[in-house]
């Protein structure tokens, strides 16, 4: 039985700020308020009961941002954009501030866009935008409801990097985990190689010193972890795509000269991982630790 | 459709916008340079590889990625806005098959229903109709115009269907009434002309596609008439020109003496054809000529990797080794192994002789006038409507119904929002009787559709008294013998 795919993910949190919205008889102030993520769940801190705002929220009532963030993390959990937009690499750092995602929203009608994060007339930062520039006008409904949906994603990168990281190992274990309904894993495969191909790529860079460009990746469909081996100057590796959730999503991809490629159990903050000091060896059982920056090695288990 | 799936074509394309995205690249919107992503997506999608849908979802990931890596959130909003010439959502994206991971994605597709501009009819297009052309032969000299230069319209062809009508036609200025100083002009004469058929009623004529003002002998253009004159009627009057006069134009098609000829060729795949429209590229332009900010032969060799990388193609396709045999020819890398040989005879006859008498600059300087009518070929037809020889080359008429040129845009501007994908439908290729094959360097098209003016390089052999136009849609080819009986010289004023 193996440990749940988020078992070596760090928790991550960020405040933002939450309108004022009525929900029953109860008032919830403006503020900043706490969003986490841990243990494989989003959750909206400052709202004890967000499915019942949820459920308010479908028969007409108003949508505060945090249950909002709710809502759109639940709807991106499978939504393949995340790992084509999403991060890459500790050196991959996405762009995306509340100044942008609040500009995107001002510009976008959520009334004819569908259900959205709630919107906040917010002053674009100058020079980072230009509401103008964006193509929102004249727009048909199912251009309009893309747009929201993408905005509704730059709301989730806009929380940080940990939720990032996250939110692209959700989508990973949801494909990962195998034929759903309205999930079509063989028209997702060239999208999901790419995926994996993209992050494994500067990890074995790191891990080799090679250059990625000469990492060759695919999809491990088999059971076991996979293979990873050097064929002349290329090195060709066949991952899980449970290795994206499990792995690269925890930032533990590479540690200490070693390439993580399963997560065996957590102890948090310790774990032992199955890793390979190098290509065509036999993976070794490690214990390694996280410092609340980094994973490094906490010794051979 | 790819031998190795569209599944490894798409995989090959997202792979390699991985590779593009770890370059940290500069987008700068849609421009004239386009990325390396969308080249390989537009070579996948052309040769049938990978569906414009998908190719233009990696696109727009990749575009949208580079974006939030710059901070500019535009294009990752504006890539969300499908491009007018993805005209209708994917059959392979359809409500009940596409996974719901790309379904925002592709809504973008569903609000347009119009056809693909660049689809392969397999029929006319409705509303299409045969062409017919009827040669004409006939100079209408030009009134004085300023500091007494004047002018001729050489009237080659009438080419005309139910709804649209034009006369071919070569025009220059033929001499000066007084001695003067005074240069030629640097434009084309201008001088309104009407018709009026047998039946007395008149239709107006206006000159299209008098081309840029550039000092040239010649012009080539094409005289619209409007309305389109109707069936029934024997000749229009063309004038007046210069003292009144006018030119007749016999309606009715006369016994044609030329061939046409309609064969089978053996079937190629798209991305073969693909290649082969390459190499007459890399013929008729030269490897050098500019392919949006790099040469062409550095463009036919990503064109050459994009398809055997992509599964498209192997690597020993006949398709793939007759181009790199050119290559090798032509004195450029086009990933040809050092120990690696193409024998002669893999290379068609074409493209020998190109390579034989692609410096020529002998052509005849004269005008042909002569029409004929092609059985439909590739969902559209097509009419021959004179040519006019030059030394460096020749403009050969067309009137096309059911089909749209878009030059060689696919192969210099990549897939964009707003650059056609274009198509690799028809390939156009002529012989004179001389032997001398004939590629197309470049199509011009003007504001009236369906005249189409195309530049064929080498020059005709000076000897030539025919030219074989073969067009082809990769299963079958007509073949059209067309005589090159020069319309004599007009004696000066």
């Amino acid at each position: 039985m193996s440990v749940p795919w988020w078992a070596a993910l760090p928790p991550a949190e960020s405040r933002i700020s939450c309108g004022t919205e009525q929900h029953g008889t109860e008032q919830h102030g403006t503020g900043q308020h706490v969003i986490r993520w841990a243990g494989g769940q989003l959750t909206a801190v400052n709202h004890a009961d967000a499915e019942a705002e949820l459920v308010l929220a479908a028969l007409g009532g108003g949508k505060s941002e945090c249950v909002a963030m709710a809502e759109a993390w639940g709807a991106h959990a499978d939504d393949l954009d995340v790992l084509a937009l999403g991060p890459r690499s500790p050196a991959d750092q996405l762009a995306v501030t509340w100044d942008l995602v609040h500009s995107l929203r001002s510009v976008i009608s959520p009334q004819q866009a569908g259900p959205g994060p709630a919107q906040r007339p917010v002053r674009p930062a100058a020079g980072r935008l230009r509401p103008r520039s964006l193509p929102m006008r004249q727009a048909s409904p199912e251009m309009r409801r893309a747009q929201a949906r993408r905005a509704e994603l730059m709301g989730l990168f806009a929380l940080g990097r940990g939720f990032q990281l996250a939110l692209s190992g959700t989508v990973a274990a949801a494909w990962a985990a195998g034929p759903a309904p309205g999930r079509d894993l063989a028209a997702a495969r060239p999208a999901l190689t790419g995926a994996l191909a993209g992050r494994l790529a500067p990890a074995a860079a790191s891990w080799l010193d090679i250059d990625p460009g000469t990492v060759c990746a695919e999809l491990h469909d088999a059971r076991g972890w996979g293979t990873v081996e050097l064929a002349g100057t290329t090195l060709r590796a066949a991952l899980p795509l449970r290795w994206l959730a499990a792995v690269w999503a925890a930032g533990c991809a590479v540690v200490d000269r070693h390439l993580v490629v399963d997560v065996l159990s957590v102890t948090w903050p310790q774990a032992q991982v199955r890793a390979l000091r190098r290509p065509g060896a036999a993976p070794a059982v490690l214990s390694i630790r996280y410092d609340g920056e980094h994973w490094a090695m906490a010794g051979t288990g | 459709m790819a031998a190795g799936g569209a599944e490894q074509a798409e995989t090959y394309l997202r792979l390699l916008a991985e590779a593009e995205l770890r370059r940290a690249p500069v987008l700068h919107g849609p421009g004239s340079q386009p990325h390396r992503v969308a080249l390989a997506a537009t070579a996948l999608a052309l040769a049938d590889a990978v569906s414009l849908g998908t190719a233009w979802q990696v696109v727009t990931d990749f575009q949208a990625a580079c974006a939030l890596r710059m901070g500019d959130p535009g294009p990752a909003m504006r890539s969300l806005r499908s491009p007018g010439w993805l005209g209708h959502l994917p059959a392979s994206l359809t409500p009940s098959s596409r996974p719901s991971a790309v379904r925002h994605s592709v809504a973008q597709f569903l609000a347009s229903t119009r056809q693909p501009p660049w689809a392969d009819p397999t029929e006319p297009l409705a509303g299409g109709a045969a062409p017919a052309a009827v040669p004409i032969g006939a100079t209408l000299p030009l009134p004085a115009e300023r500091e007494g230069w004047y002018g001729e319209l050489v009237l080659l062809a009438l080419a005309r269907t139910g709804t649209g009508a034009a006369i071919t036609v070569a025009t220059r200025w033929a001499g000066q009434t007084r001695r003067s100083a005074t240069p030629r002009p640097q434009h084309a004469p201008f001088h309104e002309v009407a018709a009026v058929d047998d039946r007395g009623v008149s239709y107006r004529a206006s000159l299209w596609d008098m081309g840029i003002e550039d000092g040239r002998e010649w012009w080539d253009c094409h005289l619209g008439l409007t309305p389109a004159p109707p069936d029934g009627i024997r000749w229009l009057d063309i004038g007046p020109g210069a003292r009144g006069r006018y030119v007749r134009v016999q309606v009715a098609a006369p016994e044609w003496a030329g061939g046409i000829a309609t064969q089978p060729v053996p079937a190629a795949a798209a991305a073969a054809r693909l290649l082969d429209r390459a190499g007459d590229e890399l013929l008729a332009s030269g490897p050098a000529s500019d392919a949006a900010g790099r040469s062409l032969s550095d463009r036919v060799a990503l064109l050459i990797t994009d398809l055997t990388r992509g599964g498209v193609l192997a690597a020993d396709d006949p398709a793939v080794g007759r181009l790199l045999g050119l290559g090798w020819r032509l004195g450029i890398d086009l990933g040809l192994p050092a120990d690696g040989r193409i024998p002669r005879a893999a290379l068609p006859d074409a493209w020998h002789s190109v390579l034989a008498h692609g410096d020529a600059a002998d052509g005849p300087e004269g005008t042909a006038a002569f029409a004929a009518n092609l059985p439909v070929i590739g969902g559209a037809w097509f009419s021959l409507a004179g040519l006019r020889s030059a030394r460096d080359g020749a403009t050969l008429h067309v009137m096309a119904s059911g089909w749209t040129p878009h030059g060689n845009g696919w192969v210099v501007h990549g897939l964009g929002p707003h650059s056609h994908p274009g198509q690799v439908t028809l390939t156009w290729r002529a012989r004179d009787s001389a032997g001398r094959w004939h590629l197309v360097k470049a199509m011009h098209w003007g504001s009236q559709q369906g005249m189409i003016q195309m530049h064929l390089v080498p020059p005709l052999h000076p000897a030539a008294t025919a030219l074989d136009v073969i067009v082809s849609d990769g299963g079958r080819q007509v073949s059209a013998t067309v005589p090159l009986d020069w319309l004599p010289p007009v004696v000066p004023r």
